[in-house]
């Protein structure tokens, strides 16, 4: 039966993980940038919720919604403003630019928050229900359950909606989307904006669970990078495979081998899966 | 100006200049097509053709000189205009770009639409749609295939056709028939006729020099990014150098 529970919490976590590296994968897949600043958008989303909630006493599933509009502005202005600019630079520069973009956010959060641990915690935080032994806390259940929504949502998104196709396009083949009359430096902007926006409403669910502080964002930069890589890159249920995936490994590492090992398992994930299958469980291999 | 409306040039190009970082491609170009011609741009690889058809759609920046569609600047350096692609299309312009470029991992169907991005309309799209199928009834069969998979000759067909869907005044063709079965030339060679019949002025690369100067009245020959011979493509078939250069005659 603890067998079962941990496959629930697995699945649960899971969920919530692949909500969180879906926008890394999609700003990947599109933009060719691989941002890492993403935790620290993570971690700005969880600083939204909080404020909200200590401040308004708004409910943290309500204020994701704000959560979600304050990063897609943020994003969008980083991509039209900063990125755009070195975007045609060879890969390395964005990635310095991005992790320089990870300190500068972190550390202005450090000055304006300082380091003290907080928690969004409304009072239904520890309730859940139970069957026999098995206890499904209710958050994890919501947060799960907005994650896969979220996910669905996107793909609907990319296929029926005008953006969506734009955004597809430009992933595919920029100069023929410029043929189109795409708007690509915008078409960026949006996508840079879609997977910030996706990255905070992670954030805000995270901030229920986990303890907040400026610099919770640095290990869900690397987890990010670790499903976004062994989903598969430019499919979008890539990142909801290999966010369960990890979920489901994570747990069973750290009740079988201890908390201490589910970094070195995850991080062993990442390599098998690249000697194995670089282009991911979902990634289509290169013809 | 001399000319009338009714003769108006749809492209005029003069002493373009262009290329890529510290290469230039093209020197000094001067090139037209009138209204509703079907005008042929020949040349060897590596003469700057398809260089050309990009400048002017402004996938290339160029050095100096003008572009005009229309009696409109798109491009010109003495008055520090360069309008973007996406302004060039909504204008009039349509590229089919070498190689097709079509988006592989969407169907056919949502490739063709693409090329109706700048059209606001779900209904006259669904008529546009109609319409090229008409066109291309081999497209139609297979609209909900990924473009990817598609052979080369359907490639070319959903290129076009994808073109054709921002209603072009100006369409330009990268290479037709290039690595294409000669029996798809014929067909696609039948397309640019119907094409040109609804008065859609027609700028097209081309490497095989006969089917060229088949599909288009006058010609340009490019070689090393300049403009070396230009003229009917009656009297470029008959030109010494152009066999010898061109036909192996």
């Amino acid at each position: 039966m603890f067998e079962l529970q941990i496959i629930i919490n697995g699945l649960l976590l899971g969920g919530l993980y692949a909500l969180m590296a879906i926008g890394m994968s999609l700003i990947w897949g599109v933009t060719n940038v691989v941002n890492l600043a993403h935790g620290a958008l993570i971690m700005l989303g969880a600083y939204t919720t909080f404020w909200l909630f200590k401040l308004l006493h708004l409910d943290p599933f309500i204020s994701l919604a704000a959560s979600f509009a304050v990063l897609f502005v943020f994003g969008f202005l980083i991509q039209k403003y900063i990125i755009n600019f070195v975007i045609r630079a060879k890969m390395f520069i964005t990635l310095l630019l991005t992790f320089g973009l990870d300190i500068l956010i972190t550390n202005v959060a450090q000055t304006a928050w300082t380091s003290n641990f907080r928690q969004t915690s409304p009072s239904y935080a520890s309730n859940g229900f139970s069957y026999g032994i098995i206890t499904v806390p209710y958050v994890r259940l919501a947060a799960f359950a907005i994650s896969i929504a979220l996910v669905f949502a996107l793909y609907l998104f990319l296929k029926k909606t005008k953006t969506g196709q734009a955004i597809r396009a430009v992933s595919q083949d920029i100069d023929a989307a410029r043929l189109m009359g795409i708007n690509v430096a915008n078409t960026f902007a949006v996508t840079f904006g879609i997977g910030a926006g996706l990255a905070g409403v992670a954030g805000s669910m995270i901030g229920v669970l986990i303890p907040i502080t400026p610099h919770m964002g640095e290990i869900l930069t690397l987890k990010s990078f670790v499903i976004a890589l062994i989903g598969g890159l430019g499919t979008i249920f890539g990142p909801l495979v290999g966010g369960l995936f990890l979920g489901l490994v994570e747990t069973f590492g750290s009740f079988h081998l201890g908390a201490k090992y589910a970094d070195v398992i995850v991080f062993g994930i990442l390599v098998a899966t690249l000697i194995i299958k670089p282009t991911g469980i979902l990634g289509k291999n290169n013809e | 100006m001399e000319n009338d409306t009714k003769d108006k040039k749809m492209l005029k190009i003069e002493k373009l200049s262009a290329g890529y970082a510290d290469t230039q491609v093209l020197w000094d170009i001067n090139l037209s097509v009138e209204n509703g011609e079907t005008v042929a741009l020949i040349g060897s690889n590596g003469a700057g053709k398809s260089t050309l058809l990009e400048t002017v759609i402004g996938l290339v920046k160029p050095i100096s000189g003008l572009i005009e569609l229309e009696n409109k600047p798109v491009y010109s350096d003495s008055a520090s205009i360069s309008i973007p692609t996406r302004e060039r299309v909504k204008n009039g312009m349509s590229l089919v770009p070498q190689g097709r470029h079509l988006f592989p991992n969407m169907t056919v169907e949502e490739n063709i639409s693409l090329g109706a991005f700048l059209q606001n309309n779900r209904k006259t799209l669904k008529k546009e749609l109609e319409k090229v199928y008409e066109l291309f009834p081999r497209v139609y069969e297979r609209k909900n295939h990924p473009a990817g998979k598609l052979s080369g000759g359907e490639q070319q067909m959903v290129a076009i056709a994808r073109a054709l869907m921002s209603k072009p005044k100006l369409l330009m063709i990268d290479e037709l028939s290039l690595g294409l079965a000669p029996v798809i030339v014929d067909i696609l060679i039948e397309i640019i006729y119907d094409i040109s019949k609804t008065g859609t002025s027609l700028l097209v690369v081309e490497q095989d020099v006969q089917v060229a100067l088949s599909v288009a009245k006058r010609a340009y020959v490019l070689e090393t990014g300049k403009v070396v011979m230009q003229g009917k493509s009656k009297d470029l078939l008959d030109d010494p150098q152009i066999q010898s250069a061109y036909l192996g005659i």
